[in-house]
Formats: structure tokens, sequence, C-alpha cells
């Protein structure tokens, strides 16, 4: 499924992306992986490379026979004219230059009148050679390029019914394969173009910050910190900050600028976080705090709202951060748009994520001795988990329990601070002195989530064990966290449970990890002003199904756990389970109406599909191996690269190809670069062809040309992948300023 | 643009203020629905105006320049004089065969090749560069067809077809998203007003209901075989324990479960009440959720095409078969250039513009963004279709794992 995934990753990355579903089903899995990462980009290709050679082979079978023939008629027409006049210079008894004249001049316009019938109509091209064919095998290939390409240069095209028949179904099926093969390999490029430029260059900047271990891990949550201290306005206080800043200035003293800019860059970047990217950001797993400036810019309100009681807040989902705000804490309790439901899920990992890396740190600060879980061994940690789920000892579990009780009563008392919301984080309460001046913004910032935390700090002594145990962390995937928890019930099932309590335990530490929507769910049983969010829903023009959604998905989840089959049920919970997301991704792509399209150009549709394909990616299995792509590779992955970079990119290869024409076709500098615009911009007027005029050696040339012009549109998808993002927010940030766009569906237009 | 015509006038306040709101007003209209399309109009045009500017001011100068390309040559009568001067050289003692053979032929080679390049050089640039074939390059160029029949042949031409480009296609893009948008929004609306017969309320109503049932029968059966799968395949004795458990303390919400578990494949979202106001919301809720089936899309598509061809057949004398070839390849924006639109269409009179290519140039305007729009409403079957593939053969590879 990640394909894309799999190709950013290191093996030993993917591999353990895996949930422990037992290593026969790994195995399938995995292979069900490699399988579909084959399929989605190699055999893509080769079936695009085959489709074309078919092609060539097909028009070249329909056309040459053609064209041979018009080229014998064009001699014979000629000869016949020849005999013409010779008859009518022999049967002259008196040769009278007025009537001869006459006549074969009569015959002459006649023959101009069949040659120019034969160029315009049978595409003959004025050469009589018979052996020298248009239609050869590389002519007709790269006639097939140009086709599905919809380059289309003309210069030779089909001149039978059949071969135009043919050429109209062979684009229907050939155009949108192309496509899809062009956003693949552009998808992969840009990839890996990312990960070159983030990790190769800019590991040159950011080098001298990764000296030991220890520091790398610290420093791999600070780059993630950027973006999110100054979208959280943490406390500066903050011992995370201050590391932050002295590591920052570290590297700033260091290496001077380009560090800075390394930066920076995405930070300001990052600052325009737009609705848009915010999604992308979801699907690709990737920044997470987004709008930087704006959204430091929007706290003193969004904070006033915060104050308020929650049911009373005015949700303006068409403010995009106030809407991520309400992702964080509302959003759990009602999900009002699909979109956010998604958003919130992705984010729930992620700020798991993000709150673990804190963890560590402050781990570091404490112990100093969790090295090893910082730098994250999810094999062995897995297997670990694995073997406890299989033979339950008995330590784990009374451990298990008494956390759970002290989770249900932070619950409870949770609950009972009514200022606090849900989304208090005892953490601050318990152990971090420094979060004193925590303001309501960081406490509201801060989901149930990291409940978790907390205990894992306090129980510092067993933690390696309730890591690898109680918690479902967040490199567990969920299935087996579902398993365990289905354990503990099985364990807790003999005692008299009654519901109401045992929805209060549910949420406990370990669960919350994971499940914080739910457990914030089951706080909204709690809190039904809360959950009576339904009239945003119906302002949004959604239908109240989304409340019933609500419950049955809560529930759904909940049987999860009720269920005692280990692994029988698995395919079917899953499926069920998966069902949801699914839906949710359906009624995204419908409730914002999806203005881009398969454009003929090509190039948006690569927008379009490249963000299908992640939703197909997405679709089941980020539910589980996601988490480590996250982790591991969100640094580089969805760090835009600046927009100059990709421009200066196309620009060169344009210039590079120019040169290269310049150099083989003998046009000059200007007329290369034109050609090489034309082509890659897919307009293709063919007034310049490559092979024209060489005729020597045309098949050297044309898979040139062919090469050239492949490589170029994907280079050319692949910056349009990195730049569009960042360039839509762009054209709304000068949009926005120029007071055209207001509300949400000129976004969505102007976007495209 | 706004921005700039607003510096001009910083002084005056309350009236700088209006104009600015003026400016963004019509910025925001541009740049609507409605704006759009005036705004790649005019660019067209504006951009027909410079090209036909360019290519006639560089011909001319190059006229002055190099006079002698130039010159018109008389193909035919050169040709005919040198036959008929080879004709009275050899009447006297007539080699046939060489007469035939070398002589006149090679003159005829001569003249014949001669037609050629001149056939292929295409015609002169005043001709090519009237109004309407300068109108028609820059439309090739921001829609990316690429005829290939008019061609600028000056570098000056060349670089500002570069930079028309540049600006020219994402503007296009931006027609093509909106307006396509537009006619998918419109189309599904007239899709399930006429032909899901939604204006006749009863009709409608027992369509759903119908449908519903079809649906609730489906998942039952899909919810009864889950639950043999999961009682068969679990070996553990907890299974009834759990599940009475869960039962018990889930029971006033536990039917919600059971729907929800009923509810299984695509049959996602069915309401289970029957009720009047449900199903009037349904009927009058909005026409996005309704998709278009793949049919239909095709049809719009084919019958566009089709239509296309009988209308250009008419003007250029062609078969239908080259008709549809013509509107496939432009509306693909491939645009080979074999078939072009001709004299009709291309007037040689720089300032006459005809009712012809005023429907050509619609026809492709409009064309693409029906393309763009039917593809925009079955990449949502597609998708649908495809997922609902993958999840079957992921759900039999699973089974069969397990």
């Amino acid at each position: 499924m990640s394909s894309r995934r799999a190709q950013s990753l290191p093996a030993h990355m993917l591999e353990p992306a895996k949930p422990q579903r037992g290593r026969c089903v790994a195995a399938i899995c995995f292979s069900w992986k490699v399988l579909t990462c084959i399929v989605s980009h190699v055999l893509l290709v080769l079936l695009v490379v085959s489709y074309c050679v078919g092609g060539a082979y097909l028009f070249q079978h329909l056309e040459r026979p053609h064209e041979i023939e018009v080229k014998r008629d064009i001699q014979n027409l000629r000869f016949n004219l020849t005999e013409r006049i010779w008859l009518l210079s022999d049967d002259a008894a008196v040769l009278r230059e007025n009537d001869w004249m006459a006549n074969v001049s009569k015959h002459l316009a006649n023959f101009e009148k069949q040659i120019l019938t034969a160029i315009k109509a049978d595409g003959w091209d004025g050469d009589e050679d018979v052996r020298k064919s248009q239609w050869t095998f590389a002519g007709s290939l790269f006639y097939s390029i140009i086709v599905i390409t919809t380059i289309g240069y003309g210069h030779i095209s089909p001149r039978t019914d059949w071969g135009k028949v043919t050429t109209i179904f062979y684009a229907i099926v050939g155009i949108p394969l192309m496509l899809l093969c062009l956003s693949n390999i552009g998808d992969v490029m840009a990839t890996s173009f990312r990960f070159l430029y983030w990790r190769i260059c800019c590991y040159v900047c950011t080098r001298s910050a990764n000296r030991s271990k220890s520091r790398r891990s610290r420093q791999r949550s600070m780059r993630m910190r950027p973006q999110r201290v100054t979208s959280r306005s943490q406390p500066p206080p903050s011992f995370r900050r201050s590391m932050k800043m002295t590591q920052r200035s570290n590297n700033d003293s260091g290496l001077g600028p380009s560090m800075g800019h390394a930066y920076s860059d995405p930070e300001l970047r990052y600052g325009r976080g737009y609705n848009d990217r915010d999604r992308d950001r979801d699907f690709g797993g990737g920044y997470r705090g987004s709008g930087g400036r704006q959204r430091r810019h929007q706290q003193p309100h969004q904070s006033q709202i915060y104050t308020q009681p929650l049911q009373h807040e005015p949700r303006q989902r068409h403010t995009i951060y106030g809407d991520e705000y309400e992702t964080h804490n509302l959003n759990r309790a009602s999900r009002y748009s699909s979109r956010q439901r998604q958003r919130d899920r992705m984010r729930d990992r992620h700020t798991v994520e993000r709150e673990r890396y804190l963890g560590h740190s402050r781990t570091h600060m404490h112990a100093g001795s969790i090295d090893d879980f910082s730098d994250m061994q999810p094999p062995a940690k897995r297997a670990a988990s694995v073997r406890s789920v299989r033979s339950p000892q008995p330590q784990p579990q009374p451990q298990s329990q008494q956390q759970e009780t002290r989770a249900s009563r932070e619950l409870h008392r949770l609950h009972s601070a009514p200022g606090r919301a849900k989304s208090v984080d005892p953490r601050h309460a318990h152990n971090s002195s420094h979060y004193e001046d925590v303001d309501e913004d960081v406490v509201r910032k801060t989901p149930i989530i990291p409940n978790r935390y907390a205990l894992d700090d306090d129980d510092l002594p067993h933690r390696g064990q309730q890591a690898r145990n109680a918690p479902r962390s967040q490199s567990m995937p969920r299935s087996a966290h579902r398993r365990r928890q289905r354990e503990m019930e099985r364990e807790r099932s003999p005692q008299p449970a009654h519901h109401h309590q045992k929805q209060q335990q549910r949420p406990n530490g370990r669960r919350a990890g994971s499940l914080g929507r739910q457990s914030s769910r089951y706080g909204n049983h709690l809190e039904p002003p809360d959950y009576d969010a339904a009239p945003q829903r119906h302002r949004r023009g959604r239908s109240p199904r989304y409340h019933d959604d609500y419950v049955e998905e809560s529930f759904d989840e909940q049987s999860l756990y009720d269920d005692n089959e280990l692994y029988e049920d698995y395919p079917v919970r899953h499926s069920s389970r998966s069902r949801e997301p699914r839906r949710e991704r359906r009624r995204e792509r419908r409730l914002p109406p999806s203005p881009r399209i398969m454009s003929p150009m090509g190039f948006p549709v690569q927008r379009q599909i490249r963000r299908r394909s992640s939703y197909d990616y997405d679709d089941e299995d980020s539910m589980y191996g996601d988490d480590y792509g996250d982790r591991f590779e969100l640094v580089p992955k969805d760090r835009p690269v600046p927009i100059w970079l990709c421009v200066f990119l196309v620009v060169s290869y344009i210039l590079g190809g120019a040169a290269l024409f310049a150099f083989w076709e003998e046009w000059s500098f200007l007329d290369s670069a034109y050609f090489c615009f034309i082509t890659l911009t897919t307009i293709g007027f063919g007034d310049f062809v490559p092979a024209k005029g060489v005729k020597d050696e045309s098949e050297q040339s044309i898979a040139y040309c062919s090469l050239y012009l492949l490589f170029g549109i994907a280079l050319l998808a692949m910056s349009f992948n990195l730049v569009q993002e960042e360039f839509i927010a762009n054209v709304k940030e000068v949009a926005r300023r120029l007071g055209i766009l207001k509300d949400d569906e000129d976004e969505q237009q102007e976007a495209d | 643009m706004s921005s700039r015509r607003s510096s001009f006038r910083r002084r005056e306040k309350p009236a700088f203020e209006r104009f600015k709101d003026h400016c963004r007003h019509f910025t925001a209209f541009m740049f609507s629905n409605v704006g759009i399309i005036l705004l790649v109009t005019f660019y067209t045009i504006g951009g027909a105006f410079v090209f036909q500017a360019i290519e006639i001011f560089e011909n001319e100068k190059l006229k002055i320049i190099k006079p002698h390309r130039f010159i018109e040559r008389n193909f035919s009568g050169d040709c005919l004089n040198r036959i008929w001067e080879l004709t009275a050289e050899n009447i006297s003692f007539f080699d046939r065969h060489a007469y035939r053979k070398r002589y006149v032929n090679d003159v005829l080679l001569e003249y014949q090749r001669a037609v050629v390049k001149k056939q292929l050089r295409g015609p002169d640039v005043d001709h090519q560069w009237s109004f309407s074939g300068a109108f028609l390059y820059s439309l090739t160029v921001i829609t990316t067809i690429g005829y290939g029949n008019i061609t600028p042949t000056s570098d000056w031409g060349k670089l500002v077809t570069i930079l028309y480009a540049i600006i020219g296609m994402p503007l296009f893009l931006l027609y093509l998203s909106n307006i396509g948008d537009v006619l998918a929004k419109s189309f599904k609306w007239i899709y399930s007003k006429v032909c899901l017969c939604r204006i006749c309320p009863g009709v409608a109503k027992r369509r759903i209901i119908r449908e519903r049932r079809k649906l609730r029968q489906l998942a039952r059966a899909l919810q009864m075989h889950q639950m043999e799968n999961a009682r068969g395949g679990s070996s553990s004795s907890y299974t009834s324990n759990s599940h009475s458990t869960s039962n018990s303390s889930n029971s006033s919400s536990s039917s919600d479960y059971t729907k929800s578990s009923l509810q299984t494949s695509s049959v996602l979202d069915v309401p289970y009440t029957d009720s009047d106001s449900d199903i009037e919301r349904e009927i009058r809720g909005s026409t996005d959720e309704i998709t278009v089936p793949l049919t239909v899309c095709v049809f719009v598509m084919v019958s566009y095409i089709l239509s296309g061809a009988i209308l250009f057949g008419r003007w250029e004398d062609w078969n239908y078969l080259d008709g549809s070839y013509f509107c496939f390849i432009s509306l693909s924006s491939i645009g080979f250039g074999d078939l072009v639109p001709g004299d009709r269409v291309i007037t040689a009179d720089k300032d006459k513009v005809e009712v012809s290519f005023i429907l050509c140039a619609v026809y492709l305007l409009l064309g693409m963004a029906l393309i763009a729009m039917c593809f925009n409403l079955m990449q949502e079957q597609v998708i649908h279709n495809m997922r609902a593939i993958k999840r079957g053969f992921k759900a039999c590879f699973r089974c069969r794992s397990s």
C-alpha cells in the first residue's frame, strides 16, 4: 500500500511497520505490501512501456503499407505525366509551341494538385524513397508516446481510417494510464527529491547538531518543534523551548546563516498553513504544527473562545486556525465534519508522537536511562509486546490495573475540573513545575491523550515494562493494543462489570494513548453539552446522520475489545473498522466540491491522483503502519522544497535540453529552447520535431527525444507536486490580501 | 493588477478606499465563474493581437532584410519551358527512352520538390496571421492543443509564446476547473432532477424506500455471514460471555452498534428509519451526494464529439470519422494538426470574423470544460469502484491468509 512510503523509508523501518498478527499473516501482509509496491510502480511503468511498444507495432502495422502506397502513387503519377507528355509530343504531327504548352500546363496543374492532395490528405512527407519510412518502429514508438503524452506534434499522423479509430481508442486508454504513471513517478521523484534536499543538502547544515544519539533524538523532536513552538505558543520558560533555543543557537553559532535558513525557511513557509496543506499534511502525516505566525496572531482570540463554555463557542469553521483549534479539543466530541474527523484522527496520532518525544526528552531529564526507548527499536519492543499478548505474564496485569484505577481517578478529577474541560493534561499537574505559567492555551492544546505520559512519568521505575505493555504506544498497532485490551477485559469480565464504571475505566492511561478519540468520546457521554455540537453540523449542511455515525463508531470500537476472538475475527473487525475512515473519505471527497480535474495538461491531475492514491495508501494500513513512517520520515518527507529550487530545476532542464538539441539537431539555441518548452508543456506544435532534418540518425534522435520528454514531464510533475501547495498558498495569500478570497468556496476555486 | 492601479491613487483616502473596493470586487468577479470566461477570452484576444503584430512586423522586417526569400517563382512556368526546350531539342532524333527517363522525369522531379517545399512551408505569414488565425494560435497555446498549423517564425514570436504560455496555461486550468465544476454541479442537478425523478416526490420516495429495503436486506445477510464466521472461527470460550456482558452493559446502545455493524461493505449510510422527513430531506438534500453513472458521462462526451464532427464536417467537407477524429484530437489536447479548421474558420481576410470561427472557438473552450466535467464526474465513480474491488480483493486475501 504505502509504496511511496516504502520508497522513502529504509528497509528496517518499513518492515516492522506491520502489526504483529502472527508471523504468517505478517509475512503475507509484507508480501502484499511489496506486491502493491511492485504493482504500483514497476508494473505501472512496465505497463506504460509495453503499451507504447504495442502501440508502436500496431500503428506500424496499420500505417506503413498506406505510406508506402502513397509513395508509390507519387512515383506513378510522375511516370504517367512523363508518358503523357511524350505521347503528346509524339502524336502531334506538327509541334506547335502554344498548343503543346497549353496541353502540358494543364497536365502540370493536375499533377501539382495531386501532389498537394497527397501531402495534405495522405500525409506524404515529400520523400519518395520507399525504403525510408516515417512509420518505422522507432517512428511509431515515438508516435505512441506523442499521443499518450498529448503532445501531438503532428509530424506524423495516421492517415488510414483504421489508424484514426485506433488512435482514438489508444488515446482513451493511454492518456489516463500515462497520467497515472507520471503522477506515480512524479510522486516518487518528489519524495526522493525532498528527501535528498532535506536529508543530504540540509544534513550538512544540521550535522553539527547530530553528534550523539540522545541528542539526535532530542533534535528530532526539536526539528518538529519549531513549528510547534511557534504555533502552540508554548510558555517560554518551557524546558523544551529552551533546549531548542540552545540547540538552535548552537547550530547558528556553528554554521551560521545556512543553518538559520534551514530552519527558518520552512518555518516561515509553514507560517502560512492553509487548509489545503493541512489536509495534505494529514495524509502525508507531515507537518502538524501548522500555522506559525498566523496562529500566533489568532491566539488571543482563540483563547478567549476557549475560556468560554464549550457549547457557546462560535465555531467558525472558516477560520482555518480556529478550525484546527477545535480539532484539538472539541472536535473529538463533535465530529461535525468528516474531514475534521480524519484529520483529527491523524492528529491524535501525531500528538501522541509529539508528546512522546516530549516525554522522551523529559525522561532524559528525569532518569536519562531510557535512551533506547527514545531511539525507538520497534522490532524488539513489538516482539516483546507480542509475547506479552500471547502469554499474559502475571506481572503486567496488576500494574496495569493499578494504573487503570489511577487513570480513572484522574479522569474523575478531570471531569470534576470544569475549567480545564477534558483536555487537561495531568502531567502538568503532576510533575512539570515549569508549566506553572501554562495558560489556558497550553492546557487546551494538550489533548487528553498525554494522560498516559503522566502515568509513564510517574511510574518511571516500571516504565520500561509499561511502555511495552500498558499504553498502546503509538508504534504499536491498534490491533495489538486491542487484543491486549481484550485480554484485559477478559480478565476483568468475571468481576461484576458495571456499565458506567466500565466506561470510566476504559479511558485509562493506556488506552488514552491511542484512542484518545474514544476516551474523549466517553468523556462526551459524560458531558452532554459538548456533545450537542450537532447544530454545527446542520449548519454545515451535513445530515445529522453523523451523529449516529459517531455513536456507532464508538461502539464499534468498544465491541472490539468486548469480543474475545483474538485472531479469528480480525479480518472482519478490521474491515468493519476501516470502513469508517473510508466513509469519511468518501464524504470528504464529496463535500468540498473538488474542482480539479483531469485537465488536458495532466498536471492538476497529478495532484488529484496523488491525493487519491494517498487516500488509498492510507486506507487501511496507515492506521497501523503509518506511525513509523510518520515518525521517522516526518522530517524530510513533507517539508516543502523551496519554489525557487523547483523552478530553477525546470528551467535548467529546459535550457540543458535546449543545448543538447541545439547540438544534436543543429537548431539555434532559441529554437531548441522553444522546442523544449513547447514539448514539455505538451503543446507540441510540431514545427520543430527531432529527426525531421537528420534522417540518417533518426532513430537515435527519436530515442533521445523520447527519453528527454518522458523524463522531463515526470520532472515537471515532480516539481508541480513539490511546489503546488506552497504555490497555492502563496496565491491564496495574495488573493486574500487583495480581498478576493473571502470564503471557502472561493479558496477552493482559487486553489486550482 | 489592482494593487498597481491603487498605488496611483494613494492620496485621496475615501476615494481610494472606494476604488480599492471596486478593484477587489472586480478582481473577485474576474476570478468567479463568469469572470474567468471573460478573462480567458480577453487573454486570448489580446494574445491574438500581440502575436499578429509581432509576426507581421517581423515578417516585414525580414522582407526588407532578405528580399530574395520572398520572390515568388513561377515553378510551373519554369518547368513548362524546360520541358518544351527538351522536347524541341530532342524532337529530331527521338531517343524515346532517354527522353522519358532522363530529361523529363528529372525536370518533373524538380518541379515536384519545389511544390512540396512550398506546401510544407505553409502559407505566407500575412495569410497565416489573420486575426482569426492568431486567435486560434493563442487558443491552441493556452489550451496546449498546439495544432502547429500556425507557428511563430520569428524569434520574438517564440519568446512571447513561451511567456504567454506560462501565464496562460494556469489561467486556462483555472478556467477549466471553475467551469468544469460549475458544469458538473449543474449536470448533477439536472441528472438528479430529471433522471432520478426528484421533481415528482412520489416517485423518488418510492425509489428510495425500495433501495433502502434492498440495502438492508443485503446488510442483514452480510451481518449473518459475519456472525457465523466469527462464531465458527473463535475457539475461545469467552465468546458467549463477552457477548452477554457487552449486551447487558450497552443495552441502551448496543442496538446502535449492531446497526452499525450491519452496514458492512458499501452499504454505509442507510438510515434505518423510513420516516417521511428523512426521505424528504434526502430528496431535497444536496446534489453532491449523487454520483452520475459512468455511462451518462461517456454518453455526454461521445455525443459532444459527434455533434462536433457533424459541425466541422459541414464546414470542412470531412467525413464523420475525420470530424470526430479531429474533435477528439483537439479536445484531448493532443492536437496533431493534420486536420485543422480550414479557410472557413481561419479567414484570410484580416479583419473579418466569421460565425464559424466563433463557433469553433466556443466549441473548443466549452468542449474542454465539458471533458473536464465528465472526468470530474467519472473520477468519483471509478475510484469508488476501484476501492470496492480493492476491498473485495483484500477481504478475499485476508480470509485466505487467516
